[in-house]
């Protein structure tokens, strides 16, 4: 007899248990999707850094010369890091890239030399590079200024579209999230509406019926969100180790926000679906049960 | 003087959603009557029951149970007219995932009972009474039908109330523990002038255990001084 028990009592546990479990996953895809929209900005600033200007100089300058004006390039607000390439350096790393040396075959270097530079991310974009390369090109000793124009267009364009993507998606994921919580809840108070109405043919006030599912609910919807966090900060770990540029550390705040958030969440949507789903019973009659 | 009835209907129409179930019904139940409630199924026995515990509002004609006016009960005040009534179902309706104390205890916590030593007192004191002193630490569904029956009018008794009403309870049960229940029932009448009404449509309990019958039939509540077995 016990055993049965033991075994009745075990049966009527799964629909908690997949109710915590269903509302962690949805939490834990919102907290991704949360993660993509804070992590959006730091890899739109990677990119940003990564197009190289080049400052190509004109031949039989003066090596001071071109160092003033690294010097002077490495001091102006837009510049992230620059570097002096002479027209040796150019040839080396010409050599190392396409592995034939155009000194034999002309006899002569016909590489410039040129001062590169990484601009903030703030300033990649197509009129603000427009008017550092006017500025560049005041100097004597530029012969031009070379950047990808179609690059730089095509990732402001890109991380425009991909940024209403995201957000798209996360509002739409938000909505999913509290339907699929809500509909998981209400299963799971289904199997308890008998029980509900019959402490409440007992004279139970609906007060004191509810209170203890809606303390449950918070416990549930807490566990949730700490199992969704601790699958995210997995996922951070894992990325961060592999990927170096995606650095959480620098939206800290974000991210801690976020987890509050979900954690929020979690337990409101809880809740709610709890409280709605046995007040819903409780305004029922008997035979409406059935 | 006469004391007063402890439920009361006059003129009182029942409906179930808009149909018309029982009309201008007109019953009154002494202290420690016994009264059975007995028709055909789908005549408005469980309505008749269910008005007079709140489950079904009271619309047209007046109507008193344990001094509760039920044109006046509201979901805020149904749950004290619940705690001055015992009400027994025929499918036991215990919580099921509690032992026999636990469903005991419920009901003493949620009627407002605080005192635990006076709670315990009061859970062995019902469950002496029904019989099953010994099985407060079983589950719902490790008691047989009559024990889990027994519980069910434990539980009834435990604010004792003035008036018990029984839907059907002997309709899952043997006849053998049929005949048990129905001792008890009537023993709680005698003794504590608890009122019982009991709907059932068990003429072998009526025959071995005769009492005043209220019969629905067509639409209306027949009051019989006794019941024909024709």
């Amino acid at each position: 007899m016990t055993q049965t028990g033991r075994l009745s009592a075990k049966r009527s546990k799964p629909s908690y248990v997949m109710a915590v479990i269903g509302v962690a996953l949805v939490l834990f895809l919102l907290g991704l999707a949360g993660l993509l929209v804070i992590q959006a900005n730091n890899l739109k600033i990677h990119f940003k850094e990564s197009i190289e200007i080049q400052v190509i100089l004109r031949d039989n300058i003066r090596s001071q010369d071109a160092q003033a004006l690294e010097d002077t390039i490495s001091h102006l607000p837009f510049t992230k890091s620059v570097s002096y390439v002479t027209k040796d350096q150019a040839l080396q790393n010409y050599k190392k890239d396409f592995g034939d040396d155009p000194d034999t075959l002309l006899q002569y270097n016909p590489l410039y030399a040129s001062i590169n530079f990484f601009a903030k991310a703030d300033y990649v974009n197509a009129d603000s590079l427009k008017n550092i390369e006017n500025y560049l090109t005041q100097h004597d000793i530029v012969r031009e200024v070379y950047y990808r124009k179609d690059l730089v267009n095509t990732l402001n364009g890109n991380v425009k579209r991909v940024s209403v993507i995201i957000l798209a998606l996360s509002v739409l994921l938000a909505l999913v999230v509290i339907i699929l919580i809500d509909n998981t809840i209400r299963l799971a108070m289904f199997s308890n509406r008998f029980l509900i109405k019959t402490m409440q043919m007992v004279g139970a006030t609906r007060w004191f019926i509810a209170k203890p599912f809606d303390l449950r609910s918070i416990w549930n919807g807490l566990i949730s969100a700490l199992v969704a966090i601790a699958g995210l900060l997995g996922v951070i770990y894992a990325v961060e180790k592999n990927m170096p540029e995606f650095n959480s550390n620098q939206n800290l705040v974000m991210t801690i926000l976020l987890l509050l958030c979900m954690i929020l969440i979690g337990i409101c949507i809880s809740l709610l679906s709890t409280h709605r789903s046995v007040m819903k019973y409780l305004r029922l009659q008997l035979d409406e049960l059935y | 003087m006469a004391e007063s009835p402890i439920a009361e209907l006059r003129n009182v129409n029942i409906y179930q959603s808009n149909a018309l179930i029982l009309g201008n019904v007109n019953l009154a139940v002494s202290k420690g009557e016994f009264v059975y409630l007995v028709g055909k199924t789908g005549t408005g026995k469980s309505s008749l029951l269910r008005t007079l515990y709140g489950d079904l509002p009271l619309r047209e004609g007046e109507g008193r149970v344990v001094g509760f006016d039920l044109s006046q009960i509201t979901w805020k005040t149904v749950p004290y007219l619940r705690r001055n009534l015992g009400v027994v179902f025929q499918d036991f309706q215990l919580l099921t995932d509690r032992n026999v104390h636990e469903n005991l205890g419920f009901v003493l916590r949620s009627t407002g009972w605080k005192d635990k030593e006076r709670m315990e007192e009061k859970i062995n004191d019902v469950l002496d009474k029904v019989g099953l002193k010994t099985k407060g630490f079983k589950m719902p569904f490790e008691l047989s039908g009559g024990e889990q029956q027994r519980v069910d009018i434990a539980r009834a008794m435990l604010n004792s109330p003035k008036l018990i009403l029984a839907d059907e309870p002997t309709g899952n049960l043997d006849p053998e523990t049929s005949d048990d229940i129905m001792q008890l029932l009537f023993q709680i009448a005698r003794d504590y002038g608890t009122s019982v009404i009991m709907a059932t449509h068990d003429y072998i309990v009526l025959q071995k255990f005769p009492s005043r019958v209220l019969r629905t039939e067509q639409g209306k509540v027949v009051d019989n001084a006794t019941v024909s077995f024709a």
